[in-house]
């Protein structure tokens, strides 16, 4: 706006920027369909040609994707895939943002619990499954809580990073101004951290995902993971490429959820420096 | 001047450990200062001006000195005093209003009465119409504003201003030492206030404070003889202006490549 502004001012130019803006707005949208286009052209060219068992056409794939979402029987395993994953990530985020708080704010938690972390954090997590299993059986606990170990690692190293690396000016208000330590945390320290709680939020709902899918084929075959078993050993290909679709529009639904969050409530993320 | 100082700096000393040498930003200060004075430290970049006002506020601690507060020594940050910084650091996820909050917020005001308060300090610095407003889509001058509003409405017994316009153009410095001697006027407060522009500490101060560098220390406590009010299309003219300015002036030039 104020660049506009200054525009005018100086000389002018706001006939000539003012139609540049727009069109690099609209860029945003069109580029990305016309990219999106030429893809499925590409796809529905290749799939005329080739067995439709290596890659199915578009169509086929279109269809499998109303199939799955009609269905009951698969209808009902994408939800409780859907469940079993948002419960492990509410749970993983609401620890690893605890835990991240704790180990950010006291460099004696961060000193005897680092170690851990880094270790666990450098351990793919895919090789505590049998063990979970034999510590929760292979019911949805054992699911949950492997979406829950890998969602709570980017969100604590993010959180207790953001807490520690509190600008310093913020930190010397609150001095100042006599907020006690507890107050100085949760007005200041725990605020300022938003952005980073809110990179390491992303990097838990992709991994969410990632845990759920490898539970389901893994601990036991349900959900999401069970489909995919299923339609790779039935060589169901068009289905198989409409679940991948569907998972990943979850994943896009999860991430713009987030961006629409940062926009509204956290604003003063995008808006400041 | 025969009450007792509102502030007494006795013996201040604080040296920089560095790896290559030690910098000894202040060498046993000691400064009194008057209830309802407005004073001001000048001198060169790293005379200890900065270290001096983060002691006296309790933000550094001093190697050795005591600074005491109406006859009491103090211990930590004081909730009697307020800082403000050269920049600002004005909180992004807070309203205009919120961060004038913060300071009532440590004290346990409660919500109706703290909104009370900040919006008035905020009126008394002309931006009761932004209060809800996120602080960074003010101007630099409304937000040091704001930085003021913040630090009054504490209620502070003494106001430490450390550079508040430093970055600011000379319009808007201007318009804000008016703004500043007119609350002080009005308010009643004591004022310690740092710069490095001679103008300004004349036209704001009773005394000015001049400084050395390596190590820091006091040269010279000048007295500031001008009626008040004062104005900035008149004061520059003075005599006294220009007899002090001339002062301090061959004070820091005297000093200058002394590292
Ligand atoms: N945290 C610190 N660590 C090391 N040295 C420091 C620190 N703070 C200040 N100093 C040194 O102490 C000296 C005084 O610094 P100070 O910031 O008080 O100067 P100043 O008078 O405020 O200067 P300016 O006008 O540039 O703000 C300088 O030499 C500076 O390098
Ligand atoms: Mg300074």
């Amino acid at each position: 706006m104020s660049v506009n502004v200054a525009n005018v001012g100086a000389s002018g130019q706001f006939k000539a920027k003012r139609p540049h803006r727009v069109r690099n707005g609209a860029s945003f949208v069109v580029y990305p369909i016309i990219a999106l286009a030429v893809l499925l052209g590409l796809w529905w060219l290749i799939s005329s040609f080739t067995n439709p068992l290596l890659l199915s056409s578009p169509a086929a794939v279109v269809r499998a994707i109303a199939n799955i979402l009609t269905h009951p029987t698969t209808t009902a395993a994408l939800l409780l895939s859907l469940r079993e994953m948002y419960l492990g990530l509410v749970l993983g985020v609401a620890i690893g943002f605890t835990l991240g708080v704790f180990i950010g704010r006291f460099p004696a938690v961060n000193n005897v619990m680092s170690p851990f972390v880094n270790v666990v954090n450098a351990t793919p997590l895919i090789v505590a499954i049998p063990l979970l299993v034999i510590w929760t059986g292979i019911g949805m606990e054992a699911r949950v809580v492997f979406t829950m170990m890998v969602t709570t690692f980017p969100m604590l190293l993010n959180t207790a990073a953001g807490v520690r690396n509190v600008h310093k000016g913020y930190v010397e208000v609150a001095q100042t101004l006599g907020l006690s330590e507890r107050k100085t945390l949760y007005k200041v320290a725990i605020p300022a951290a938003v952005p980073y709680v809110l990179a390491g939020l992303r990097s838990s709902l992709s991994l969410a995902i990632i845990g759920m899918v490898v539970g389901e084929m893994e601990v036991s075959n349900v959900g999401v993971g069970w489909l995919l078993l299923q339609y790779g050993a039935g060589l169901q290909t068009a289905f198989l490429l409409g679940l991948i679709c569907i998972t990943s529009i979850f994943g896009v639904i999860n991430v713009t959820a987030l961006k629409i969050v940062e926009r509204t409530v956290f604003r003063w993320t995008t808006s400041t420096r | 001047m025969t009450e007792a100082p509102v502030l007494s700096i006795r013996g201040i000393s604080r040296t920089f450990v560095g790896q290559e040498r030690d910098v000894v930003a202040l060498d046993n200060v000691d400064l009194d200062v008057q209830k309802g004075e407005f004073i001001s430290l000048v001198g060169p970049s790293g005379c200890g001006k900065t270290t001096l006002l983060r002691i006296i506020d309790g933000l550094d601690a001093a190697d050795s000195g005591t600074i005491d507060l109406e006859g009491k020594r103090l211990n930590g940050v004081s909730q009697d005093m307020a800082y403000v910084f050269q920049d600002i650091n004005l909180l992004p996820w807070r309203s205009v209003r919120g961060n004038v909050e913060l300071g009532l917020e440590a004290r346990g005001v409660e919500k109706a009465e703290r909104q009370r308060i900040a919006t008035e300090c905020l009126e008394m610095v002309g931006l009761k119409d932004v209060m809800n407003v996120p602080p960074y889509t003010l101007s630099g001058g409304m937000q040091q504003r704001v930085g003021v509003a913040r630090a009054l409405a504490v209620k502070p017994k003494v106001l430490l201003m450390d550079e508040p316009f430093g970055q600011l153009d000379n319009f808007t410095r201007e318009a804000l030492q008016a703004e500043v001697a007119l609350l002080w006027e009005q308010l009643g407060i004591t004022i310690v206030f740092v710069t490095h522009d001679v103008d300004e500490s004349i036209f704001l101060s009773d005394r000015i404070v001049v400084m050395h560098r390596n190590p820091g220390r006091i040269v010279e406590i000048l007295d500031v003889n001008l009626p008040r009010p004062r104005t900035q299309a008149e004061f520059r003219g003075e005599p006294e202006t220009i007899s002090l300015r001339s002062k301090i002036t061959a004070l820091l030039r005297s000093q200058e490549g002394g590292l």
